[in-house]
């Protein structure tokens, strides 16, 4: 059994909720550019897999998976890793 | 992904009309009670089908204000489905004449929703109230949205189960620590934070290593949860 700690209202998580609702309102036009291929390769990032996992689980070689995420980057504006772990919340691709 | 059970979903509702009579009753203004509800609230004569307040939502939804409904009837009575208004001319009668003010009828209705030219079922909760002037309230919410609301709130729940499961664990962080957590969640590399923060990139490694340990982080993602949860990123 672990023990519970009270964690205060609610109010930040549902602040959250709403402004990823929006992230994915505002940003709906550049995820939509995403190719299948791009949105699995995106999952997997945000899920946490570096490159060598990514590329060993789709069967494709390492610089492929290196040129997917180069082109996800370039057409999503990427410029940290949290932006990847934020587009994947934002459209359902992962949760917390 | 759960969704609310019929029965649930009916408590929900009924907690929200229940809610909303009790406020009015205590003299509370409509608008104000009207802008807490994330659903579509009318208050209706039941003799009358006559609308005489509704909340912003319920504007949003069909794509009239409480003015132009009343200006342009025959215009809004287009929205509602044909069969939806038969529909309603039978039970609502029924509805009006009981005197159990406790009941609830919930009732599906096909309206053009705003910004849509087809017919769109909307789920809908009526119940008459012992206001005095004999209102109903009417609560409504188009399944769509009732999926992103339970969706939203499983969200809501399961980062809180998240953050008292780890509430322990990330008071052991030091302030730097967490000062870090948040930089890094925002998008700052180990140089940035060097800099920000005037210490060594080596220091800035080792306080990352900690984290690592204290938080038993194996990737970027579970990073990213503890942030989210205890409201660290700026989105």
């Amino acid at each position: 059994m672990c023990t519970l700690y009270p964690t205060g209202p609610i109010q930040d998580l549902l602040k959250q909720t709403a402004a990823l609702q929006r992230f994915s309102l505002i940003n709906g036009d550049l995820f939509a550019t995403l190719t299948d291929r791009e949105i699995v390769v995106l999952t997997l990032v945000a899920e946490g897999l570096d490159n060598p996992a990514i590329a060993r689980g789709l069967e494709i070689s390492r610089s492929t998976v290196q040129n997917h995420r180069a082109r996800i980057r370039d057409k999503l504006n990427i410029i940290a890793q949290p932006d990847y772990i934020i587009f994947a919340l934002a459209y359902d691709l992962i949760h917390f | 992904m759960a969704y609310l059970t019929d029965k649930e979903l009916l408590e929900h509702f009924q907690f929200y009309l229940l809610q909303v009579e009790c406020r009015l009753r205590e003299g509370e203004d409509f608008k104000t009670i009207g802008k807490q509800i994330p659903y579509s609230l009318q208050l209706n004569d039941p003799k009358t089908f006559e609308i005489r307040n509704m909340n912003k939502k319920g504007t949003e939804h069909v794509g009239f204000t409480l003015g132009e409904i009343r200006d342009k009837w025959n215009e809004y009575i287009k929205i509602v489905h044909p069969s939806t208004v038969v529909n309603l001319s039978n039970i609502l009668p029924a509805l009006y004449a009981s005197p159990n003010c406790s009941k609830t009828l919930p009732f599906v209705q096909y309206v053009k929703l705003f910004g849509k030219s087809i017919f769109s079922p909307v789920i809908s909760f009526t119940k008459p109230t012992s206001l005095p002037n004999g209102m109903h309230l009417w609560l409504s919410s188009s399944p769509c949205d009732l999926g992103k609301k339970a969706k939203e709130m499983e969200r809501v729940v399961s980062m809180d189960e998240f953050k008292l499961k780890n509430f322990k664990r990330f008071q052991t962080l030091t302030k730097r620590e967490v000062e870090i957590l948040q930089m890094l969640a925002n998008g700052c590399d180990n140089p940035a934070i060097a800099e920000q923060l005037f210490i060594s990139r080596q220091t800035v490694e080792t306080h990352r290593k900690n984290l690592r340990i204290k938080l038993d982080l194996n990737s970027y993602r579970d990073l990213m949860k503890y942030a989210f949860s205890f409201n660290l990123v700026q989105l």
